[in-house]
């Protein structure tokens, strides 16, 4: 299946292509990021990814969710409060 | 007494006069500073059911316990007076340069009452406090005192005032120092200026005794080590160093955690690219020319800007923080980023608390939009949603106090009331207007916003924003929130009094700033102390409002800040937070009464340094001295 991921997650994944990925059926928001993390031969650190989080379909998600085609996934950077 | 000067200045603006009185050791060690100090100073020195713009209000600028010490981010100070919104107790702090002058001026505090018959400013300088004629500075914008000031008295002051918006006594009027650092909630520039004060002026070379400054620089080094490669600080340092709260803002609307149309919107209503054009590595690439921050800052969290608008050509403006960013921005659906630098300019040099005047905006133009007030009664501004023009022409109305400018110095709920019409659309908690972290995102805070004895803000104890990553289940859920909310006080309370930026609660690696309070005072607490102290802190600010007549009941918060009704729409859709219930967790884990907010007696014995409320609280009680 198809999904959309778009980052906002300053210099972590830095660099990452955001846009359509071909990921498994029915995988997880943590195996559909895994999967363009591999794709970019990026690497994160359990430490960086404490400080993201992710909305899937502009709403908030857990890094569990299973995902469906067509899905579209906004990964980002912690609020912390300014 | 290490760590402070031991002098407390107590000045009269009627008379031209003065006290100079001992700061009890036991008071510095008990309430250390800050607000908390501010607290037991202002119940002390301000009678019950003085009005906040009367003559004989107090208003009073507290160093935070770091300030004048070498420890990094310690420059935070205390504004505490009585709020002109709603005649609640009030307290801002600021960063910048005045809180380390105070303190080197030779006073850890200095608290005001009177009014002076003319225009004045009050220099304090080395131990000396003289009172000197400001008629040449009233009137004037704060970056042309700042400069008149520095020319006269030379280039070692610094200086705490306000703007035109302080002297109209606007209830949303900010104390602002070095420019654009704001005391700026709840109006208490709005007080200074009742008093006819115009600035505090601070010099001197009054070095306080300092306890051990191995200890604060041990801590200074944890502070900045804490930033580096694969440490827990290293992105969030990183972040503030680049591009500071900014960063934060597209993320906010994104994820519906920024307000949209005074509250009333969802991320839909606004174009996705005037998120981002308001966020902090689009703005930096457009106006950034430099880097600023407070002085003894490792961060150096601020920027220099550029911005271009019609008739405003500015070149050393600063880059709005995310909260003026969200009141100015997505609050007016606004995308427009050099308007938003250039209102949030004005707001600096008029001196007016940035969320409050967004806030105040949004209000107006959903009143506008509904029909409330016609074009003809907002001076013929067609004020609408996202228009650059409009925003700006109405800001200027603001600035210059006039036509509904003047109505506007009331701010949202005043101006309404005022008016007679609109009120319906005020979203505020007890007449304030809310900060830019939203309750039904984040429904913790809804806690904070409504039950803190300084309502409407995010600065404030609980469980804070970072809560509202939670899981829907977890977040959502009104069951036993009491320990969380009360445990969670401490942080806040904590940098308050201790004189550390705010962004010290995430900045700064866990202990610092005990270390630094160690170091300057040799106060060293153990952690069922310091729960104590946060305790003592929030039950010295709340028995103030006790004390004024307030109770539970009185603290209210508007509808749509905690979803009632819930928005039909956008991420949020259906979401109303059940602010009566964590309400009752919160102080039933207090252990007081949840009808009226009243704490038990047993209650302030536990916490200690309460006793001075005995015999307005517990009168038929024995009382001490
Ligand atoms: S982090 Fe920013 S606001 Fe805080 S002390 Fe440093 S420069 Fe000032």
């Amino acid at each position: 299946m198809n999904i959309n991921i778009r980052f906002r997650t300053g210099e972590i994944l830095k660099g990452i292509r955001a846009g359509e990925y071909s990921v498994p059926d029915g995988c997880t928001v943590r195996e559909a990021l895994d999967a363009a993390i591999e794709e970019n031969s990026m690497e994160l650190a359990d430490h960086d990814r404490e400080y993201l989080f992710v909305l899937v379909n502009n709403r908030l998600g857990e890094w569990e969710n299973t995902l469906k085609d067509g899905d579209k996934l906004w990964i980002l950077f912690k609020i912390l409060g300014g | 007494m290490y760590g402070y000067n031991g002098k407390v200045l107590l000045v009269n603006l009627t008379d031209k006069s003065y006290e100079i009185e001992d700061l009890p050791e036991e008071w510095a060690k008990m309430y250390l500073g800050g607000s908390t100090l501010g607290a037991r100073y202002l119940y002390r020195l301000m009678a019950p059911k003085t009005p906040a713009l009367a003559p004989e209000a107090v208003l009073g600028m507290v160093c935070g316990v770091t300030n004048g010490s070498k420890a990094f981010m310690g420059t935070r100070i205390a504004v505490v007076c009585k709020s002109p919104v709603n005649d609640l107790w009030n307290d801002s702090s600021c960063g910048g340069s005045f809180g380390p002058h105070l303190r080197a001026s030779g006073f850890d505090a200095v608290f005001i009452t009177g009014k002076s018959e003319k225009p004045c400013y009050l220099f304090l300088d080395d131990g000396k406090v003289e009172f000197r004629d400001a008629s040449h500075l009233w009137g004037k914008v704060t970056s042309w005192v700042d400069d008149t000031l520095h020319e006269e008295l030379g280039n070692d002051i610094s200086v705490f005032q306000i703007g035109p918006g302080g002297e109209h006594q606007s209830w949303m009027a900010a104390i602002i120092c070095d420019k654009h650092r704001a005391a700026g909630r709840g109006g208490c520039g709005g007080v200074m200026g009742s008093k006819n004060l115009k600035a505090v002026v601070a010099r001197g070379s009054h070095k306080i005794e300092i306890f051990d400054n191995k200890e604060i620089m041990d801590a200074n080094k944890k502070c900045v080590a804490y930033g580096n490669k694969g440490e827990k600080g290293e992105h969030i340092m990183h972040q503030f160093r680049t591009t500071g709260t900014s960063e934060e803002y597209g993320i906010c609307v994104l994820a519906a955690d920024a307000p949209l149309k005074n509250w009333a919107g969802a991320p839909e209503d606004m174009p996705e690219e005037y998120a981002w054009a308001l966020s902090g590595p689009e703005m930096d690439a457009k106006h950034r020319v430099g880097q600023t921050g407070c002085v003894g800052c490792h961060i150096r969290c601020g920027a220099v800007y550029k911005a271009h608008y019609k008739n405003y050509d500015l070149d050393h403006a600063t880059r709005p923080e995310y909260e003026s960013l969200g009141a100015l921005g997505s609050m007016l659906l606004n995308g427009n980023s050099d308007v938003t630098i250039i209102c949030n300019h004005l707001c600096n040099e008029y001196g007016y608390d940035t969320i409050s005047c967004g806030d105040t905006l949004s209000w107006l133009m959903e009143c506008y939009e509904k029909g409330v007030f016609t074009q003809e009664e907002l001076d013929g501004i067609d004020f609408k949603w996202g228009d650059p023009d409009a925003i700006l022409a109405m800001m200027e109305k603001l600035c210059a106090c006039e036509g509904i400018g003047v109505p506007l110095q009331l701010a949202s709920r005043g101006c309404a009331r005022a008016l007679g019409k609109g009120e319906e659309c005020c979203v505020t908690a007890n007449g304030i207007e809310l900060p830019m972290h939203g309750g039904r995102f984040n429904p913790a805070l809804v806690r904070t916003f409504q039950y803190d004895p300084t309502p409407g803000r995010h600065i404030k104890g609980g469980r804070g924003v970072p809560f509202s990553h939670n899981p829907d289940e977890v977040k959502y859920n009104y069951e036993n929130t009491g320990k969380d909310d009360v445990a969670g006080l401490l942080e806040w309370e904590w940098s308050d009094l201790c004189g550390v930026c705010s962004f010290g609660n995430f900045l700064l690696p866990p202990g610092a700033m005990q270390q630094m309070v160690y170091g300057v005072t040799g106060f060293k607490f153990t952690p069922e102390e310091l729960h104590k102290l946060s305790l003592r802190s929030f039950t010295m600010r709340h028995a103030f409002n006790l004390r004024e007549g307030y109770r539970r009941k009185d603290f209210v918060i508007d509808g749509r800040a905690y979803g009632n009704p819930p928005m039909e729409k956008g991420p949020l859709k259906g979401i109303t937070v059940d602010n009566e219930k964590l309400g009752d967790n919160f102080y039933g884990e207090l252990g007081w009464d949840l009808e009226t907010s009243e704490f038990p007696k047993e209650f302030c014995e536990e916490q200690g340094g309460l006793e001075y409320l005995y015999p307005d609280f517990f009168p038929d009680e024995a009382c001490p001295a």
